[in-house]
């Protein structure tokens, strides 16, 4: 297998705190990675030395061979493409100008947009079902459609590998999934990798064929969701009681929080251990489905 | 079938698109009618034809049947023409480099004077006024010069004091700014207040006016404006770019620390040429921008050379006014431009509060 992004013993240091420490990871191209973690792991980080906004101490990031270091800014917005945590959209930019912007790095200084670039821009806009949006002020349309459209501007940027720095953080549940969705088939037809940072551990478990888990600035697993989703493990990184089922339905993990407090209720239920074991085997919990 | 898809997107696109061309003809269109009414009227009034009859009988290759007298063509083209072209090209000058600050700093307060050109150049000529240095020195204007000279170096302490490293927050070069104008500001204040006699001439250069402009100022001032000109033109999709934040416009490929400094650098020199000569003229590098961008919307393919048009003739428009109101003194026209532009400023600020973003 071919890694698409290939980070090998990087270390970064916010004077003088340790933002990540010995990190090494492989990611193969056409993959999609889930980057789980608390708040303050690293994860931002991590996206941010891919993409040289951050200096690395020591180590060294390939992306599909090529050391970042060595890529001039414009070649390396060649290869990757950031769907950032809080974009910066100004408000009176339409949504058809936002998405244009994704093409910068392939527009020499005096190059106007071709035609080339057009059918870059619609056919990412379509890929987001945002292209009835175009001629929309981004102040005018929701938050959800305004990450689409966001997304679109990483699509349009033509690039081998994308990465997202919690996609789905404003959206509802409804958006989460197709937000996702969307990734998977952008990585399927385009043969897009893709490195998704992400809070929701039962959506990135649902999404992502990996996942590799921050804490504190250190890689403390990686591999299936399952693998990584185990209750002791999430217990010791989030510092709270995790439990961890598996969805009636489609087996999956589904993970939850009970909280920092010993000994606390779970709603109505009388023995949270009786329940959840009930939940494991897809009994009585829904006796009006069966 | 391909073909035909890209047609239908090409057409869907081209809606979506505002054109330039007619902006720039209507910009461009109330330039011309600026030029002609601001050479025409005067203590001797001229008839506009005969001024357009004038201005083209300059051009070569055109030879018309000169049927006006000699007096009326010294008026328009040794004395009226080169101040209003001097105007013309202070405005543009203040409004494309306004915008570029506006742009670059991510700053919607930002004009060319924000990181020092202003003070830096008013006490330059402070310093030459007190100095008693002669007006000329074998052949060179001397007031203008140290006026550079000091806009020069006051641009360039901003950046070394903001630049950390090998970056440069937009924010600290902000800050540095202010306090490198702060400082200038008030030595030229002490200055004035310790050459009481002086003061008076001091302070009208401070104002600013175009009362001294002549051809040979205009061939002085025009490559730095050409050249500045040139680069924000070029830069004006990258200065899109820069609208998302440093973060990503770096992430879309953009060279962010070399880009800023080149059109900083390049519009700081281009408004202190025009500063060194004029003196320091308020308002036009915020309120032009500011326009354009409520009636047309934010691109900055749009907006620089319809800021330069656009400029140009606001400023031309208020040196008339500052040479009229009150014949045959004049008012320093720095006045003029907040008073004539504050208020439709203001009027459109109402109407369309929702759209005052960079």
């Amino acid at each position: 297998m071919t890694s698409a992004i290939k980070v090998q013993d990087i270390s970064v240091n916010y004077d003088p705190r340790v933002a990540l420490s010995s990190v090494s990871l492989l990611i193969g191209a056409g993959e999609i990675v889930g980057l789980v973690g608390p708040n303050g792991c690293g994860k931002s980080t991590l996206i941010r030395a891919i993409t040289r906004v951050v200096p690395l101490s020591s180590g060294k990031i390939t992306l599909l061979g090529e050391d970042v270091s060595d890529l001039s800014q414009r070649q390396l917005a060649r290869l990757v493409a950031v769907v950032p945590q809080n974009p910066n959209v100004p408000d009176n930019f339409r949504s058809f100008d936002l998405v244009m912007l994704g093409r910068t790095p392939h527009l020499g200084l005096l190059q106007s947009e071709s035609e080339r670039d057009l059918q870059a821009v619609h056919n990412a806009m379509i890929a987001t079902d945002t292209w009835h949006l175009a001629d929309r002020l981004l102040g005018e349309i929701s938050g959800g459609e305004r990450q689409r459209v966001v997304i679109s501007r990483a699509l349009a940027q033509e690039t081998p590998v994308l990465l997202l720095d919690e996609p789905t953080a404003h959206l509802d549940i409804g958006q989460q999934a197709a937000t996702m969705e969307l990734l998977e088939s952008a990585s399927s037809e385009r043969s897009l990798t893709v490195l998704v940072a992400m809070h929701d551990l039962t959506l990135a478990a649902r999404y992502c064929q990996r996942l590799v888990m921050l804490s504190q600035g250190r890689l403390i697993a990686e591999g299936r969701p399952e693998e990584v989703l185990r209750e002791e493990l999430l217990a010791d990184v989030y510092t709270s009681r995790i439990d961890v089922f598996s969805h009636p339905y489609n087996g999956l993990p589904v993970v939850t929080s009970s909280g920092r407090t010993e000994g606390r209720q779970y709603g109505n239920a009388q023995d949270p251990a009786e329940t959840a074991r009930k939940a494991d085997q897809g009994q009585d919990l829904h006796p009006h489905r069966r | 079938m391909r073909l035909f898809v890209n047609r239908f997107i090409a057409d869907e696109a081209a809606a979506l698109r505002p054109l330039l061309w007619p902006r720039l003809l209507v910009s461009a269109a109330a330039l011309i009618v600026a030029v002609v009414v601001a050479t025409a009227y005067g203590a001797a009034n001229i008839p506009p034809d005969a001024v357009i009859q004038i201005i083209l009988s300059k051009l070569p290759g055109l030879l018309l049947e000169h049927d006006w007298s000699a007096s009326w063509e010294t008026i328009v083209w040794d004395v009226r023409l080169p101040r209003v072209v001097m105007a013309g090209l202070v405005g543009a000058t203040l409004a494309f480099t306004g915008s570029t600050y506006q742009a670059v700093l991510r700053n919607p307060l930002a004009d060319p004077y924000l990181i020092g050109v202003a003070a830096g150049a008013g006490l330059g000529a402070a310093i030459a006024t007190v100095a008693d240095v002669p007006y000329t020195f074998s052949g060179f204007s001397v007031l203008p010069l140290m006026a550079f000279v000091g806009a020069l170096i006051a641009v360039t302490l901003s950046y070394g004091l903001a630049r950390t490293g090998p970056s440069m927050p937009a924010a600290s070069l902000v800050l540095a700014g202010i306090a490198v104008s702060s400082i200038g500001t008030s030595i030229t204040a002490l200055i004035m207040l310790l050459d009481t006699e002086r003061t008076l001439t001091i302070l009208f250069w401070l104002l600013g006016g175009l009362g001294s402009s002549d051809w040979e100022r205009v061939g002085y001032v025009l490559p730095y404006i050409a050249i500045s000109l040139a680069i924000a033109l070029a830069h004006a999709r990258i200065l899109n770019v820069f609208q998302l934040g440093e973060e990503q416009a770096r992430q879309l490929g953009v060279n962010v620390e070399r880009t800023t400094i080149l059109l900083l650098l390049s519009a700081s020199l281009a408004a202190a040429a025009v500063v060194s000569l004029t003196g320091i003229i308020g308002f036009v590098g915020l309120i032009v921008p500011h326009m354009i961008r409520l009636l047309w919307g934010p691109d900055y393919r749009h907006l620089i050379p319809l800021s330069a048009l656009l400029g140009a003739a606001f400023l031309i428009l208020c040196d008339l006014i500052a040479r009229s109101v009150i014949a045959p003194a004049e008012l320093p026209i720095g006045i003029i431009t907040a008073l004539s532009g504050g208020p439709f400023f203001l009027y459109l600020l109402r109407r369309h509060s929702q759209r005052i973003v960079i």
